[in-house]
């Protein structure tokens, strides 16, 4: 028979070196921090195990390491059922409340010694089989590993229990089963971000996927419209020609061609527009106000030469620098036009307004657009910036302009928001929020 | 524009929705109900499919004629009960067939 001192040592240099590669593996990120906390600990009782050879003492220290293991491993397990079963979004975990309820648990199962064997037993059972429900939920191989590890610790924990009561064999048992054990946890580092890495680039790859099939069906609906317009503009065309003095007629439809040729250019910028955005990740840097709108309201005023269009502006700072970048032109753009395009009035009236506010200690640049268009109903508030939604039959697509607004507002951690120009009826007119964080 | 096309050709256009809903409620308001319906899909609220179903639930022998471009909805619109499905974009002529042939 081997020297048990000698078995006692090779353990706890086989758990120094998984612990080793287990910190190398936790660098590159993917591993659970309680897992590193459990090898560790794992580590230690190992060590401390074979002092016992020198000093009794040790045994007990090297036990207690052994039990805290078992108890952070749990844990980490308790708490990963925990979100996936029980959690709500409305009483979201707190990582204070997590660190409390751990010193509760390892204070618990100190003043519980004697007792201790048995309570991290049924512990360790209970974490078992949630291990199993977990696994049937998520079919991942860390997961199993996992398990292998919480069944291994258990039946260390057993067998040392037996080995206590001078059993044969049982402590050769459990000094394979902790190899074992020591084994699955390290496979659980070595697999979790390998498999962390592949469940990202697969979630990448499904939303590239959405993404183009969106940027199909919403191409492919668009330029068929715009085409059908065409059409039966010139089928109108032909009819209006054989008639005498229909010259007004035929007039508006020219213009209607020509504004569903600037429609299809505008879908393919704003696609494109879109496209860069989601790919590539966009600088921002301290942009004025103040220049940007002056070119927004420049572009609109020659777009609609056509309709009068009063624009009011209401104490901007030439000092109001949002950190932003020159798409925040595309924003203000598409803000302004629609609110002449949505608009019956014979007179357009835009109002903006600018002023600071501070939310959740960040200081913010608060801009809004305030016109007397045809407004926005409550149940569609939120919709008109909805990538797919169509705000009504004869200018379906007109929806992608807004998403894109709200794309690059996200982009420069901003919010955007649609209120009513007269709180309670929508029809006065709309008022268009933005915030958009300051650069000082 | 269809209005226009549909007017010279000599049809009678009873009325127009923006949008599914605001079809369902017209649909239910008519005391005589219109001989064909001339109905697209992507709308704001409630899509052209949904509408339908609901006018069909009210009248199984509703005519419901599809123009879209959404393609994809084609099957869906036919197995519900529409009589024709137009994909845009078709010229007025077709149309027009189509509604002749209908009624």
């Amino acid at each position: 028979m081997l020297e048990e001192s000698l078995i006692d040592l090779t353990i706890a240099t086989y758990s120094i070196i998984t612990l080793i590669i287990f910190i190398i593996m936790y660098r590159r990120g993917g591993i659970l921090f309680s897992w590193l906390l459990v090898m560790i600990t794992m580590t230690v009782a190992s060590i401390f195990f074979y002092f016992r050879h020198f000093d009794s003492i040790y045994r007990i220290i090297g036990n207690l390491f052994y039990f805290l293991a078992a108890i952070i491993l749990g844990y980490s397990v308790v708490q990963e059922y925990y979100e996936m079963f029980i959690k709500t979004e409305k009483n979201r975990i707190n990582p204070a409340g997590v660190a409390k309820n751990s010193i509760f648990l390892i204070t618990f199962s100190f003043t519980l010694i004697n007792v201790i064997q048995s309570t991290v037993c049924l512990f360790l059972i209970i974490v078992g089989v949630m291990l199993i429900r977990i696994n049937l939920e998520k079919k991942s191989i860390t997961h199993s590993f996992m398990l292998l590890a919480v069944i291994t610790a258990l039946l260390t924990l057993i067998f040392s229990i037996l080995s206590n009561e001078n059993i044969d064999g049982a402590w050769e048992m459990a000094y394979i089963i902790k190899v074992v054990f020591h084994s699955s946890l390290l496979a659980t580092g070595l697999s979790a971000p390998i498999e962390n890495r592949l469940n990202q680039s697969e979630k990448k790859l499904f939303e590239a996927y959405n993404r183009t099939e969106f940027y199909k069906d919403l191409f492919a609906h668009d330029i068929s419209n715009i085409l059908q317009n065409v059409q039966s503009s010139m089928d109108l065309f032909s009819i209006y020609l054989e008639k005498p003095d229909q010259s007004e007629e035929l007039y508006n439809l020219i213009s209607i061609v020509k504004n569903q040729v600037n429609r299809g250019a505008t879908l393919v910028s704003n696609i494109r527009k879109l496209s860069e955005i989601e790919e590539i990740e966009i600088l921002i840097e301290p942009t004025s106000v103040n220049d940007i709108l002056k070119n927004a309201i420049e572009y609109l005023k020659k777009t609609y030469e056509d309709r009068e269009v009063q624009i009011q502006i209401d104490s901007i700072d030439k000092k109001y620098f949002m950190k932003a970048n020159e798409l925040l032109l595309n924003v203000f753009e598409n803000i302004l036009v629609n609110s002449v395009k949505y608009n019956n009035n014979p007179k357009i009236d835009i109002l903006i307004k600018a002023s600071k506010v501070q939310i959740n200690s960040i200081d913010y640049i608060k801009l809004e657009f305030i016109d007397n268009g045809i407004g926005i109903p409550d149940n569609i508030k939120e919709k008109v910036f909805q990538r797919a939604f169509i705000k009504n039959k004869t200018e379906s697509g007109m929806g992608l302009g807004l998403s894109l607004v709200k794309k690059i507002i996200e982009k420069y951690n901003g919010q955007i928001w649609v209120e009513d120009r007269i709180k309670g009826d929508y029809s006065k007119g709309s008022n268009f929020i933005i915030i958009i964080p300051e650069a000082k | 524009m269809y209005k226009k096309m549909l007017k010279i050709s000599g049809f009678n256009i009873v009325n127009t929705a923006t949008n599914g809903e605001e079809a369902v409620e017209l649909y239910k308001s008519f005391l005589v109900k219109p001989d064909i319906i001339l109905m697209d899909h992507r709308m704001p609220i409630k899509n052209g499919v949904e509408a339908a179903k609901e006018i069909l639930q009210i009248d199984k022998s509703s005519k419901i004629i599809f123009a879209s471009a959404d393609q994809n909805v084609k099957e869906t619109a036919m197995a519900l009960g529409a009589i024709d499905f137009k994909e845009k974009p078709f010229t007025m002529k077709k149309l027009i067939n189509n509604i002749q042939k209908a009624l």
